[in-house]
């Protein structure tokens, strides 16, 4: 158990919506986390991709509780995360840090560098004021980070440093899991390598585990050692990252990477063009939730929600197709 | 569209029921009618019988059930002053403010937004500047001063207009003009923002790149979406209208509903403040549900179901 | 490696851009920003043509000057766009409309919000043809909806009359598509296509230019940060950096024989390109790209180019052609 520094078991946010008359929505509920499994362990990094509005952002916020789950459980070294109270909770949130999308309004523009830094610091511990220069300045050189620029305010940087900036924040109280929210989706191309390298050196010097959320696949591919593949609230697939980059087994995977650019003029790889668009979480489809996209969709696909098959290298995927092999080969 | 009517009406009954019951309180708060009535020779028995006749011996509470059933039922009661139904006494002053307030409101509006306009599309000019200061100078200079230097200068100097009192044309000229100053200013500065942002906008950008006109990007496209901020600000400032109104119809001894508001708190002549600031919320709630509707109209993505 | 002998443009080119300057006059014409500083290309009929580069490397400034569709404060200072051979910089306001939507047309960065959100969506497709080719009526309902059918819209006729909010972000890619295609133009710029769009719906808006073109056989100009989009859909590209090409050629020059160190650059910055999870550095740029304000003499690459020598501080370097198509603007670029 404890080589996992996070589970999650059934994790499920339903968000009930209420008529509203003013823009025309109907009641219902909204499935935007639906029953999704997967386990980080300890100093790796676990990629959750999908497409917008596939339950990827809610389940980071559930992780960062500033949403409480519908139902389902969180375990952070084996505790559960929702009991927690108190000092527990307070060492969750000290252990637990973010580094979101844009580093231009995650910042408090009106506060100095320093400040920004040393705020989680002082908010979540008692902390003399020498100790906070101290760990702000040491910080600041981790990320890279002038220590003379602490007294600078936000619009004083480029993106990148920001993005350090936010980084340092999130790093000062020496967390041990991050979640990365889209880290480098705002910055240009070659700022992007910059970050991401300082992540992976944070990482080994540190042992960070991180929970990587992106649409970017070419970051995903790049970083993780699993990943997760979400689609409409629900994980299709996950596993190993370069068992699912080279060889995806669910439909949705397949299709979702071969709509990654190519990296040579050469490259344009047969694209699996997916019909329709992605149906409403109000009222996804029944049985299998990407049935109504899927080329190679069956009847059983309507009536039975398809399960889990696990393959040889850890690769489970939840399709049909799968199924119907396993039970064919055994 | 007829639940959201009622969902309205229930909050609008509400409203209405609260409004009137801290005024009916604060009126009585304010002095006792009883004694500005009766005059200081009155001994303590005048006085009570006084108190009986208008009814304001027993609690507040009953007194304001017995209001509201009374309006409910279409009485609105006897004004203390002029000894007439409040109705009559309301209904006569009613046109003047409605004259006043339109007035008003139509030339704020076709001077905000046309001004406001002009601002937008000549940004950073000469023009821009001039009119971006009569904006400031006609937000922050208050009613009752802009009222008195116009008497100073148009009717007391140059005699081209009457002081005061209401008539034809020209007497309605000062307090009209007056009066539109403020929600002219507020509506030229919301017109002027509002339609810089829009000719931002991705789709006005759009717009140009198709190869349209500029009268026709400006005028059919940015105008209406520009109008959207514009329209609740309206609403808003035709509501304030009313506030202004009590000033101004002073300073003018403009026979309007605002005078008489005025008059009415000063003798405590609570039926007539009861029932003028009924009909004052009544106004003000009919009003942001048209502007509403308006919304509506104007922005299909406002619909209501 | 023997190429076939791409590119020869022998008919005149749709659009040819020499030396073109735009500079971005700024805090009351005491900061110039040189947005685009010298740049030179030509487009092919029916080619498709990716100009590259970061935020600020003025990719986005060139494809406006094209338009002449300025943002404030900004003056083209020098050059010439020659459209089917006349020059653009020298029309007047009204003859730059008659072109824009008609023979040149653009695309820009985010469908979602490209439509007035008050409009039918029928009645903006419609404009470009009402303005341009004085169709109206039951005419032009006719066209619009043969248009929409035509980028692929299911059930055109029940289309026409729906308003933006009421369909989803691919729908809205194939309206504005349409909108831009629909007097036919000879020239279509597509601005930053893929910018925070989710994987799938990237790969049908790149499929939809390419639709475009198919069926139009118009001619493509592509503004991306993304080198991916360019190998997925370009003949020719620019490698743009501080408002100038650092370096232009077929895709295949570029992806295979980069010339300039910035394109080296980029093209080992790109992640993901290894076996996923090896974990080991990426290859960086070092510093940021330079003020255009207050650029460095010499080659504005220079600062963060780890071959720069004290020439490269100093002089500028020209485009030096390393064969008739390919160009780089790098002292040391035959050595490559």
């Amino acid at each position: 158990m404890s080589q996992h520094i996070l589970s999650v078991e059934n994790l499920t946010k339903h968000y009930v919506q209420k008529r509203s008359f003013v823009l025309r929505t109907q009641p219902g509920v909204v499935k935007a986390v639906d029953g999704i499994d997967f386990a980080l362990p300890v100093g790796a990094t676990l990629g959750l991709v999908g497409e917008s509005g596939c339950g990827k952002s809610t389940t980071a916020k559930m992780l960062l509780r500033l949403e409480d789950p519908s139902a389902g459980k969180i375990l952070f070294d084996g505790r559960e995360v929702q009991a927690a109270t108190g000092s527990d909770l307070r060492d969750y949130r000290t252990n637990v840090q973010a580094v979101f999308q844009d580093p231009y309004s995650s910042l408090n523009p009106r506060m100095r560098v320093d400040s920004i830094i040393a705020e989680p610091l002082i908010a979540n511990r008692q902390v003399a004021a020498v100790e906070v220069r101290d760990a702000v300045a040491q910080v600041m050189g981790v990320v890279g980070l002038n220590p003379d620029w602490a007294r600078r305010f936000p619009h004083e940087f480029s993106g990148g440093q920001r993005q350090r900036i936010a980084i340092a924040r999130a790093l000062v109280l020496r967390p041990r899991l991050m979640v990365l929210d889209e880290p480098v989706s705002a910055l240009d191309v070659s700022i992007r390598a910059q970050i991401l390298n300082l992540l992976m050196d944070l990482q080994d010097q540190f042992g960070l585990s991180y929970l990587l959320i992106s649409h970017d696949l070419d970051v995903i591919a790049e970083m993780c050692a699993e990943i997760a593949v979400m689609y409409l609230g629900q994980i299709v697939e996950i596993g190993p990252a370069r068992d699912i980059v080279a060889n995806p087994r669910h439909p949705y995977t397949q299709a979702l990477f071969s709509a990654r650019l190519p990296a040579h003029p050469d490259g344009a790889a047969n694209r699996i063009r997916l019909s329709g668009e992605i149906p409403s979480p109000l009222d996804p489809p029944s049985g299998c939730r990407f049935r109504t996209r899927c080329p190679h969709v069956m009847p059983i696909c309507a009536e039975v929600l398809p399960p889990e098959s696990e393959l040889p290298n850890g690769q489970r995927a939840s399709c049909h197709l799968l199924s119907e092999q396993s039970a064919l080969s055994s | 569209m007829l639940s959201f009517f009622l969902r309205r009406l229930k909050l609008a009954l509400i409203t209405i029921l609260g409004v009137t019951l801290i005024v009916f309180v604060a009126a009585r708060l304010s002095g006792d009618v009883v004694y500005s009535l009766v005059g200081d020779a009155a001994n303590t028995e005048e006085i009570d019988t006084m108190r009986r006749q208008l009814g304001l011996d027993r609690p507040v509470w009953m007194q304001y059930f017995t209001y509201v059933g009374n309006v409910a039922q279409g009485d609105f009661g006897r004004s203390i002053r002029y000894q007439r139904p409040v109705t009559d006494v309301i209904a006569e002053r009613v046109p003047f403010t409605v004259q006043l307030g339109l007035t008003a409101f139509f030339v704020s509006i076709v001077l905000g937004v046309s001004l406001g306009i002009l601002a937008a599309r000549t940004r950073g000019s000469f023009v821009d500047g001039a009119v971006r200061t009569i904006a400031v100078v006609g937000q922050s200079m208050p009613h009752f001063w802009i009222g008195m230097m116009a008497i100073l200068v148009f009717a007391v100097t140059l005699r081209w207009l009457p002081t005061s009192g209401a008539g034809g044309l020209s007497h309605l000229v000062m307090p009209a003009l007056t009066l539109a100053t403020f929600p002219m200013a507020a509506i030229l500065r919301i017109t002027r923002s509002s339609m810089l942002e829009t000719l931002d906008a991705e789709y006005v950008k759009f717009l140009r790149v198709k190869g349209l006109a500029e009268r026709l990007i400006v005028w059919k496209h940015a105008l209406r979406n520009a109008l959207i901020p514009v329209i609740a600000l309206s609403g808003i400032q035709l509501g304030n209208l009313l506030g202004g109104a009590v000033i101004v119809e002073t300073v003018f001894s403009w026979p309007g509903l605002g005078n008489l508001m005025v008059e009415s708190i000063v003798s405590r002549d609570y039926p007539v403040i009861q029932s003028g600031v009924l009909m004052i919320a009544v106004f003000l709630i009919s009003l942001n549900f048209l502007v509403d509707l308006i919304f509506g109209l104007i922005d299909p993505r406002i619909r209501y179901g | 490696m023997v190429e076939p002998a791409v590119n020869v443009v022998v008919e005149t080119p749709v659009l040819e851009v020499r030396d073109l300057r735009m500079f971005i006059h700024a805090d009351r014409g005491t900061r110039i920003v040189r947005a685009v500083n010298g740049l030179s290309f030509s487009l092919g009929a029916g080619r498709t043509m990716g100009i590259i580069g970061e935020s600020g490397s003025g990719k986005s400034m060139a494809s406006l000057s094209i338009l002449r569709l300025l943002p404030r404060g900004a003056r083209v200072e020098a050059g010439e766009v020659l459209f089917g051979g006349e020059n653009l910089l020298k029309k007047s306001d009204s003859e730059m409309r008659r072109i824009r939507g008609r023979h040149i047309a653009m695309i820009l960065q985010d469908p979602m919000v490209s439509l007035d959100p008050l409009f039918r969506v029928g009645e903006q497709v419609a404009e470009p043809l009402r303005t341009h080719q004085g169709l109206s009526g039951e005419t032009l309902r006719r066209r619009v909806i043969e248009l929409l059918g035509a980028v692929g819209i299911p059930a055109p006729e029940s289309r026409f009359d729906q308003y933006p909010h009421q369909m989803s972000g691919g729908m809205l890619q194939r309206i504005v598509g349409a909108a831009a295609i629909s007097c036919g133009p000879e020239l279509l710029i597509a601005d930053e296509p893929t910018t925070a769009l989710d994987p799938t719906v990237q790969a049908q808006y790149l499929d939809l230019l390419e639709e475009l073109q198919d069926r139009t056989g118009l001619s493509l100009i592509v503004i991306t940060h993304d080198l991916g989009v360019a190998a997925r859909l370009c003949d020719d590209v620019i490698v743009m950096y501080a408002g100038r090409a650092a370096e232009r050629g077929s895709v295949r020059d570029i992806f295979e024989r980069p010339a300039h160190p910035y394109t080296q650059a980029l093209l080992s910055t790109l992640p993901g390109r290894r076996a996923p999870g090896e974990h080991k550095r990426l290859k960086t740029i070092d510093g940021q790209p330079p003020d255009l304000a207050a650029l460095p003499p010499g080659c504005p690459f220079a600062p963060r180019c780890p071959r720069a020598d004290d020439r490269c501080r100093t002089e500028t370097p020209p485009e030096i052609a390393l064969d008739p198509t390919h160009m780089a603007a790098c002292w040391y670029a035959s050595d490559a």
